[in-house]
């Protein structure tokens, strides 16, 4: 064979063949990023009647909050973004503070805790306190800013809501409400206090994507 | 200048200056076969941005349109046309990323005496009339945008709609057919809903959920809807279900099949009673449901 073809030829084979080796991988890595998508779904713990997911955050004065420091009250989590126009209107309208009132009537004892996984809000931890303190909704507020926490519990849109009974097991997961007169939290906490099971326990939450970390 | 020029200038409103996520939009009055009319809200998304479906998906709002109508006259509930279905950043999207027509069907209360309103041209069109909508566009973030229009007339500026509003297409998007109208059928078979009918030559027929309270329909893993087969010209389609409709005087089960893949193919939409309401079953273990009713 002709040494400037052979050269050409050997050329041509070690291009496709470095082509291929890049291809392969990029091809390997889109499937594991397909299954790492679908992975992620199931990446929440969160089970109704298992216990709920421990969790540490700072709150927006950078204090330690665990929800272990509530054992024996009922907890509700809501998850909020004050970027999202459903949970403006929530606060705006006054559903969240009837909400923690009407609660509040059932069990004072009855905890509140608004946890703000917006990646983008994760260095602005003093935004989610003025969210709150501008709707006079007096409440902590938490920075989950790498998502962990709203992963764990699977909370998909915000608002997200989430009632922890006394015993540390979750007891609702679902929408505040349901776009109507029904508060679900309220239901929650009302048929927690009786003893009763709470009916519905899981529904369709509403409202904008919570924006985690890509 | 034509009096009817003037009566179409003042139907359809101009649109102020556009917000976020929203490239335009406008409201224009239209017959229905029959005798009904239609106010049609046209809203464009911004290029990247999207607006929702009745059921949004895992995240969104679907719009919210109230019209203050003549005494005598009442709006019924928006009909959605074919939605864009994606999975969007890992999740499940039920939209519009181009221009969507909403329609809000309008009719005459019956009964309702005397003509619709003084100021109008004609006692039949309902004038004067004001609109004020919520919708959500988002993209990276969201925003709730707020569009009226209104008017002092109401005559009709775009094509006369299908009886029902139902079928046909509008802005080139399919509006859902009733499920009688198309022949399809749906039945309750233990733990799934078994959807079939013809498939007017199309190759692909699948189901999108609504966003029915208490009603769990279980999509495949990273799927957005849930796909069935075509052969012999029928498509089948079967739709696990967790839970049925939580309001026992609403539906079980509802829903839109899709034929095609094109916006402008053929959607049928379905409502499914509770079993309670339906028919005897025809054979033991199963109900079968009546043609879904609209």
């Amino acid at each position: 064979m002709n040494p400037l073809k052979l050269i050409a030829t050997c050329g041509l084979v070690a291009a496709v063949t470095a082509g291929v080796a890049y291809a392969s991988p990029a091809q390997d890595n889109d499937k594991k990023e397909k299954k790492d998508k679908s992975a992620q779904k199931s990446d929440a713990s969160a089970k109704i009647g298992a216990p709920a997911p421990a969790f540490t955050l700072k709150d927006t004065a950078g204090k330690d909050v665990s929800l272990a420091d509530f054992a024996g009250k009922i907890v509700v989590l809501e998850w909020i973004n004050p970027d999202c126009p459903v949970c403006r209107e929530k606060m705006e309208d006054g559903s969240v503070a009837k909400m923690m009132a009407d609660s509040k009537a059932v069990d004072p004892n009855v905890v509140f805790l608004f946890i703000n996984s917006t990646h983008y809000m994760a260095d602005k931890p003093a935004s989610s306190g003025d969210y709150l303190a501008k709707n006079k909704v007096t409440a902590t507020a938490l920075v989950d800013g790498d998502g962990a926490v709203g992963k764990a519990y699977g909370a998909k849109t915000t608002p997200h809501c989430y009632v922890v009974a006394a015993d540390g097991t979750l007891a609702y997961d679902g929408a505040i409400d349901d776009k109507g007169s029904t508060n679900y939290v309220v239901s929650a906490v009302k048929a927690l206090k009786e003893g009763k099971a709470v009916s519905p326990a899981t529904t369709k939450a509403y409202g904008c994507s919570v924006k985690y970390k890509k | 200048m034509p009096v009817a020029a003037i009566v179409a200038c003042l139907a359809i409103a101009a649109p102020p200056a556009a917000p976020e996520g929203i490239g335009g939009h406008a409201a224009s009055w239209h017959r229905v076969a029959g005798g009904d009319w239609a106010l049609v809200l046209t809203v464009e998304p911004t290029r990247g941005w999207h607006v929702y479906w009745q059921n949004p998906g895992d995240s969104g709002s679907a719009p919210r349109i109230e019209l203050a109508l003549p005494r005598g006259w009442e709006a019924g509930e928006i009909r959605f046309p074919r939605p864009d279905v994606a999975m969007h950043d890992d999740e499940v999207l039920y939209g519009y990323e181009s221009r969507v027509q909403y329609v809000v069907p309008v009719r005459r209360i019956p009964g309702a005496s005397g003509a619709a309103s003084e100021a109008s041209d004609s006692p039949s069109t309902p004038a004067p009339w004001s609109m004020r909508a919520r919708v959500m566009a988002c993209k990276e973030r969201c925003v709730m945008a707020e569009l009226t229009a209104s008017g002092e007339s109401a005559a009709a500026t775009g094509p006369e709609l299908p009886p029902g509003v139902a079928g046909g297409t509008l802005g080139g998007r399919s509006l859902p057919d009733t499920a009688e109208r198309a022949g399809v059928t749906a039945r309750h078979a233990g733990d799934r809903f078994v959807i079939e009918g013809p498939a007017h030559g199309h190759g692909a027929a699948r189901f999108i959920p609504a966003d029915l309270p208490g009603m769990e329909v279980t999509l495949p893993l990273g799927q957005p809807a849930v796909e069935g087969t075509v052969a012999d010209g029928r498509f089948r389609i079967e739709v696990p279900t967790g839970a049925l409709g939580a309001d026992p005087a609403g539906p079980a089960f509802a829903g839109l099949v899709l034929l095609g893949n094109r916006p402008g193919d053929p959607c049928v939409r379905l409502v499914v009673p509770h079993p309670a309401k339906a028919p005897p079953p025809a054979k033991g273990g199963e109900s079968a449901t009546p043609r879904g009713a609209n």
